[in-house]
């Protein structure tokens, strides 16, 4: 995870995005080639606690020219654009300016979401998306990811809950032990005993089988 | 009202009942100390305002204070705990008087000239601390904290070996060159014309941090900074620059008062505004918008400290005291958070209820 | 020409006289550390110390109560600490900012105003920590000089070393003091009271850090003055960080530094521009703490 994001360096073998090696890119560039990331824990990596939801949501947009008026940052459009996300992803909160910290869980998460999926993004790396957030905040953040993926983007879900990955994912990979352990194409042929068996190690796929990824 | 407006009205009540302490224990420690207390206190809180120069007295100090507090606010801020404060406005202050002897004087020019040269030798200093802790990191508190002594030592040299005047009786420099000065804007007081420089500094710098993208990468570098970098934010960079620029800042502080107050370089040993600077940063809630009023209240105390050491018996030191405690109080999260807690759960109850009556 | 003060065993007596407060602060730096409480304010500690053994030692004529004064005034600064950061949760840095603050005025305030001195402990008769020439090793050539005839104190934080180790490791309360400097939460699921630990670890640091405030005024040199620990209690904390935390370590650094403190002082005596000579000790900080980050971050 921390290759696809940038946070360290790639040593060996390369990593593609829309054809480009982006092994050694900065996290800045990666973001750069719109590649969204929804991160693990949330309070650590995804949001500033003490600051407002406004300024976490335009964290990796500082550079935006519509957010920006020559040197000063443009207030009325970040707190528009803050108000516009809240209602649309509802998040539950007194106004742009409160503080993330005061929120709940779900809430934040959808601050992080909100972030992250609104500049449309071509590839979403969603790291348990829905890991300690109620449930109807969770479909919610499902559904967007759905959504954006009717619209053309690609997104690349880890997540070690069976019910949100089968029941988002048009294909799946199991990893176990480091390794990719099985690739199956198409995830609605797929129970969850056989996933089981991969997740545990004691099946693994052959490199013919994986193949059919390579070629994807 | 709203939590985030409950919030910021019980902030001003803590910082209140803080200073309201400090001030309480000093009545205490006055009256225990002095054999004419009543005479003593009048002087502490009285005596600043019985006259032009006195009064003058506050907003002379309060210069410098405004220049080291901000410097401390940006680096706090950005969450680096750096003490160059005081070295950067000395060091600052030194480099602006050898301009002030060295350099050719140029009509309009000149005072520029030697305002630059502080800010540059004061950058200089943070920039040691802050490549340590941005490649290395490397404890920018205790290496800040010997550069000060580095710079002290290193500046005194310098003016011994520069500008020393060899006719004087003590360790002094050579006269500045007029045109190098800021010039008096008070008659009848010290007041220079640095205390404006003071509030355009003032400004720019919460522009810089509230309104540009560059301080706000800054300040969510200070409050999360594994956010900062995971949003793409260059962190080496705020962490070397806001250092950098907080030593910039203390030493224009120094340059303005060397040029604003002093017609040669006199001082034998750290004047200790930097380390005041942290106070006042700290009443101010590290918020440029807050740092003129807090450095006038610090500067206020002193001044009246000041009178008080010298028409009774009770030494000025005692404003460490006030100081200390001060900064504890303000700064201690649990300082009045079980009454914060009782008036959280209150409002709570009462929203409910009234949603409860829809 | 350092080659010929080098050379003199004056010098390495020298070296271990001045290394005596960086010592004490940076044994009284890993102690604290180890319970996960950054110090900072061993540098205020050890001038309220300073001040107190000079106090109690003119006003009672006594060396021993002198110093012991200066301990309990350690221990009182630390309890003021703990207080303000661990139950008034103010963060450590401030409140040791603060002490520090309070200290290096607060100092002077005292002594104007027990003795009408202002600055300076000039007209107190306080009395020095006496030597010792250990008998039969004084005698011996080099190490003798080097070794014998030094300030109790001196000789006691040396002790102090592995008196220190030996608490650490050896005595339960030293495993506890480790073990809330490593997990709190892991201390406290034991049942064991994190913050009465590290008020015992902090009260321990301020024993060392009242020693050595003590051999500054009553050892070192026989007064009190204003500022007079000059920034060793910080050095301490370098000293520590070099030290990796071990004691053994630990002294080696303090003694880096001594060194160069030591060599400082000789310099100036040859004409050497005192202020540049005055630089050295707190340059070999930063340089020794650039050396001990480098190293660490390549060991990642």
């Amino acid at each position: 995870m921390n290759y696809l994001t940038g946070k360290d360096m790639v040593e060996m073998g390369k990593i593609f995005v829309d054809g480009q090696d982006i092994g050694n890119h900065t996290i800045r560039q990666i973001r750069d080639k719109k590649v969204s990331h929804i991160p693990e824990d949330r309070m650590v990596d995804g949001a500033a606690s003490s600051a407002s939801i406004a300024e976490n949501m335009i964290s990796t947009k500082i550079d935006s020219q519509y957010l920006n008026k020559g040197l000063l940052m443009n207030r009325t459009a970040i707190n528009q654009m803050a108000e516009k996300l809240i209602e649309y992803y509802r998040i539950k909160c007194d106004g742009s300016q409160q503080l993330v910290g005061m929120l709940s869980g779900g809430n934040i998460q959808k601050v992080v979401a909100a972030r992250e999926l609104a500049s449309k993004p071509r590839l979403i790396i969603a790291n348990q998306p829905a890991r300690g957030v109620d449930v109807s905040a969770a479909e919610f953040i499902h559904d967007k990811l759905l959504e954006l993926r009717g619209e053309g983007s690609a997104t690349l879900l880890v997540s070690a809950d069976l019910n949100e990955v089968l029941g988002l994912s048009d294909s799946l990979i199991v990893m176990y032990d480091g390794e990719i352990a099985a690739y199956f194409k198409d995830s609605s042929k797929v129970s969850e005993l056989e996933l089981g068996m991969y997740m545990l190690g004691s099946k693994k796929m052959n490199k013919e089988e994986i193949g059919g990824l390579m070629d994807e | 009202m709203n939590k985030t407006g409950n919030s910021r009205q019980f902030e001003i009540i803590r910082t209140l009942a803080a200073v309201g302490i400090a001030m309480a224990a000093a009545v205490i420690i006055i009256f225990i100390v002095s054999k004419e207390p009543v005479n003593a206190l009048y002087n502490f809180i009285v005596g600043p305002f019985t006259s032009l120069r006195r009064f003058g007295n506050i907003l002379e100090m309060a210069c410098p204070l405004i220049f080291t507090s901000l410097a401390v606010c940006v680096m706090f801020q950005a969450n680096q705990f750096n003490m160059i404060a005081e070295g950067g406005f000395f060091f600052g202050a030194l480099c602006a008087a050898i301009a002030a002897v060295k350099l050719p004087e140029i009509t309009g020019v000149s005072v520029t000239a030697a305002l630059l040269a502080g800010g540059i030798g004061g950058a200089s200093l943070g920039a040691v601390p802050g490549i340590l802790k941005a490649k290395w990191n490397t404890n920018e508190f205790v290496v800040s904290l010997m550069l000060n002594y580095v710079a002290l030592y290193l500046g005194l040299y310098l003016m011994n070996t520069f500008i020393r005047d060899t006719n004087a009786g003590s360790k002094v420099s050579l006269k500045f060159q007029e045109g190098f000065r800021l010039p008096n804007i008070v008659p009848g007081t010290r007041i220079h014309l640095g205390i404006v420089i003071a509030a355009l500094v003032v400004i720019l710098i919460y522009l810089f941090l509230y309104c540009n993208k560059w301080g706000y990468s800054l300040r969510i570098t200070g409050q999360n900074s594994k956010f900062a970098e995971y949003s793409g934010i260059n962190t080496f960079m705020v962490i070397l620059f806001s250092q950098i620029l907080g030593g910039a800042i203390a030493g224009l502080g120094g340059a303005v008062e060397m040029m604003g107050i002093y017609n040669r370089f006199q001082w034998s040993a750290l004047p200790n505004y930097g380390f005041d600077g942290i106070t006042v940063a700290i009443i101010a809630k590290q918020s440029p918008k807050l740092v003129p009023a807090a450095a006038l209240f610090l500067a206020y105390l002193r001044t009246g400290a000041d009178i008080m050491s010298r028409s009774s018996d009770v030494p000025s030191e005692v404003i460490s005291v006030i100081q200390a405690l001060v900064i504890v109080l303000i700064a201690a999260n649990s300082f009045l958070s079980g009454w914060k807690h009782r008036m959280l759960v209150k409002q709570s109850m009462n929203e409910l209820a009234a949603e409860g009556g829809k | 020409m350092i080659f010929d003060i080098i050379s003199s065993t004056s010098f390495w007596y020298a070296v271990l006289r001045v290394s005596t407060p960086i010592l004490f602060a940076a044994l009284a730096a890993i102690v604290s550390n180890k319970a996960g409480v950054v110090n900072i304010a061993i540098e205020g500690t050890m001038l309220i110390s300073s001040l107190t053994g000079v106090l109690f030692s003119a006003w009672t004529q006594s060396v021993f109560i002198g110093v012991s004064a200066a301990v309990a005034a350690g221990v009182l600064t630390a309890l003021i600490l703990a207080y303000f950061s661990l139950n008034l949760k103010t963060d450590i840095t401030l409140t040791g900012i603060a002490l520090n603050l309070f200290a290096s005025g607060g100092t002077i305030f005292l002594l104007y105003l027990v003795t009408g001195d202002k600055g300076m402990s000039g007209s107190l008769k306080s009395l020095v920590v006496p030597s010792w020439d250990i008998p039969v090793i004084k005698n011996i050539p080099v190490i003798g000089e080097i070794i014998s005839g030094h300030n109790l104190l001196t000789y006691l934080a040396f002790v102090s070393v592995i008196v220190v180790s030996v608490l650490l490791y050896r005595f339960p309360i030293g495993l506890r003091i480790r073990a809330v400097g490593e997990d709190e939460g892991a201390v406290a699921s034991v049942g064991l009271n994190v913050t009465r630990i590290q008020y015992i670890a902090l009260m321990l640091s301020g024993v060392l850090s009242g020693l050595g405030g003590a051999f500054m005024s009553m050892g070192y040199v026989s007064w009190f003055s204003k500022d007079m620990i000059a920034g060793r209690g910080f050095i301490a904390l370098a000293a520590e960080a070099m030290g990796r935390g071990t004691p053994v370590g630990t002294m080696t650094a303090a003694m880096v530094f001594g060194f160069a403190d030591a060599l400082s002082n000789y310099l100036q005596a040859l004409q050497i521009s005192a202020e540049l000579v005055m630089m050295i000790p707190y340059i070999t900080t930063i340089i020794g703490l650039f050396i001990y980050s480098t190293k660490k971050k390549n060991n990642k």
